[in-house]
């Protein structure tokens, strides 16, 4: 990593480019395997091995749980996660190449580091039932679904759309 | 880089204008693949000979609840089916992917008259046990919808009309079943 | 041979995990491109700062709305076998409204969160943390949602199903929108960084 970091970071490609390559890919996960992306299913399936690790019988008794752990080949076997490694992978190469790797936690001017790693942490928590309700995130149900022009999909993405938009003068303080 | 995107723009602008006039995106089904829930249903109540249903689910969703008649093959034993001349196989799995998967192994093995219940065990509640009657129907209509009511009942379920709910303590599955039902859906292609 | 290859049974498991990698590197790697990786450029969506967002993801549905719509009329992709996700009405539109309350308070979304941790974001990491307990909360306390969870159910239903028009049209509409508000994203970015 000799002077890499310390060289300028390469700027972010362009919008509307880098949207076209992901749409492409998309479109490559259509082609390929007939299903789209995703990314809040596999956390969803790790917390099922995790639970069925933890507790098996808790776990199978649980109607949420359960269904992730009797798929074939058992939760760790899903397709998803396989894929979020892949996403960590190419995320890491990108960052290499552009030389954008950087340890930090990136927050607004008016946050300290514990708050802001703080309201990371309840959003996530936060997106997680929101994810669980929604069969999805951005990545399954907004592009898969929207590409797709599923009705669930479109409302989920007003939903999420309007409710952040609408929610960001209250946490101005968090960003700008 | 205006340039490219610029050109971006005009050729997603002109695909989507000759998307107006393009007609179906979707293939002319080959029907001969699939057979809806009612069929099947009323195939097995006039017990139409040679039929077998197979239900490749797991031993534990087959415990649950499976469709009447059905016999449970996990899909690695899928070989042991042998193919028999006057047999028709109805396969049906959560969803078209585990069912096909089994339909292709079957007719690898030599097994010919395979069909897929379309929707899986979902359509069979959806459209057999519990199908949706609308509120209000013409008089043609009305007769249609007495035979599929007729049906639904004839295997225990329970038509809805449209706006109803099902009896609590008639209804075959708990929120919690249908909801576990409905994960093991998504878990097959969650987002 | 037809798409989509894995369901015509071009391969089976081990080349739906390769492929699960291939996929998957790409996504992070167009994301991570795109500065999707970084909270704060994210969080600009929300005031009007920094479109990326919207950019990204419309230039990105619109190419794979198109592509799947030739793809299917062209005959090369079956578009019957391609899985739409199932629409339940009220807990994905309840869904999303949760979902941007975290959205804008943690500032990137599950797959985002992935690319910040792995390029050295703390607040990635966190949020990473953040989610998977909240998936794992709400998986235990799901008999509370069961209810809601599975109610108002309608199918795999497309938009132009529900409207009534041919997959075509909902098709150029969509493209429309996502023209005009590429228009106007750039507008407001101008107006913002004007002094």
């Amino acid at each position: 990593m000799n002077g890499r970091d310390r060289r300028a970071p390469a700027p972010y490609s362009n919008p509307y480019l880098t949207g076209v390559g992901l749409g492409v890919v998309l479109l490559a996960a259509f082609v390929v395997m007939g299903r789209g992306l995703g990314a809040s299913g596999a956390f969803a399936s790790s917390a099922a091995g995790v639970m069925h690790a933890v507790s098996p019988t808790a776990a199978s008794g649980n109607a949420f749980f359960s269904g992730y752990i009797d798929a074939d080949g058992g939760p760790w076997a899903d397709w998803l996660i396989f894929e979020i490694v892949g996403v960590a992978i190419g995320g890491a190469l990108s960052a290499w190449f552009g030389g954008r790797f950087r340890f930090e936690v990136e927050r607004g001017p008016r946050l300290t580091r514990n708050a802001r790693l703080a309201t990371a942490f309840a959003g996530g928590a936060v997106m997680g039932l929101g994810a669980v309700l929604a069969r999805g995130c951005t990545s399954g149900q907004a592009l898969t679904g929207g590409a797709l022009l599923s009705v669930g999909s479109w409302l989920f993405m007003l939903g999420a759309f309007a409710a952040a938009y609408i929610v960001a003068p209250i946490v101005r303080r968090a960003w700008r | 880089m205006s340039r490219s995107v610029r050109a971006l723009g005009i050729v997603a602008a002109s695909l989507g204008a000759a998307a107006l006039f393009a007609g179906s995106p979707y293939r002319a089904r080959a029907d001969g693949d699939e057979i809806t829930a009612p069929q099947l249903a009323e195939w097995i109540r006039e017990r139409k000979a040679g039929l077998r249903v197979l239900d490749v689910r797991t031993a534990r969703e087959f415990d649950e609840y499976h469709v009447p008649t059905a016999e449970r093959v996990a899909v690695d034993s899928i070989a042991t089916v042998a193919p028999s001349p006057n047999a028709t196989l109805v396969v049906y799995a959560v969803d078209a992917v585990n069912a096909r998967d089994a339909a292709r192994r079957l007719r690898a093995n030599g097994n010919e008259q395979i069909l897929i219940l379309r929707n899986g065990v979902g359509g069979w509640l959806a459209d057999v046990m519990n199908p949706l009657l609308p509120a209000r129907m013409s008089s043609s209509d009305s007769v249609r919808f007495a035979a599929l009511a007729e049906l639904s009942r004839y295997f225990g379920g329970q038509p809805l009309r449209a706006g109803e709910r099902p009896d609590d303590d008639q209804s075959p599955r708990t929120a919690s079943e249908k909801a576990a039902d409905l994960m093991a859906r998504t878990r097959r292609r969650g987002c | 041979m037809i798409a989509p290859f894995f369901e015509t049974g071009a391969f089976g498991a081990r080349g739906a995990i390769a492929a699960a990698l291939v996929i998957g590197i790409a996504f992070g790697w167009c994301l991570e491109r795109a500065g999707m990786g970084s909270a704060r450029k994210l969080a600009g969506q929300f005031y009007l700062t920094d479109l990326t967002v919207f950019k990204v993801m419309f230039s990105a549905i619109v190419t794979a709305m198109l592509g799947t719509f030739w793809l299917g009329r062209l005959g090369l992709l079956d578009l019957s076998r391609v899985y739409v996700p199932e629409t339940f009405v009220a807990p994905q539109l309840v869904g999303g409204i949760v979902f941007g309350v975290g959205f804008v308070v943690g500032g990137l979304c599950p797959g985002t969160s992935c690319v910040a941790a792995v390029t050295g974001r703390g607040d990635g990491i966190m949020l990473l943390g953040g989610m998977f307990f909240g998936v794992l909360a709400t998986g235990l306390g799901f008999a509370r949602i069961a209810d809601f969870f599975s109610s108002t159910p309608r199918g795999a239903l497309t938009l132009p199903q529900v409207l009534h028009l041919p997959y075509g049209v909902a098709v150029a509409g969509v493209v429309a929108m996502a023209l005009a508000g590429f228009q106007v994203a750039e507008r407001l970015e101008r107006r913002r960084s004007a002094p």
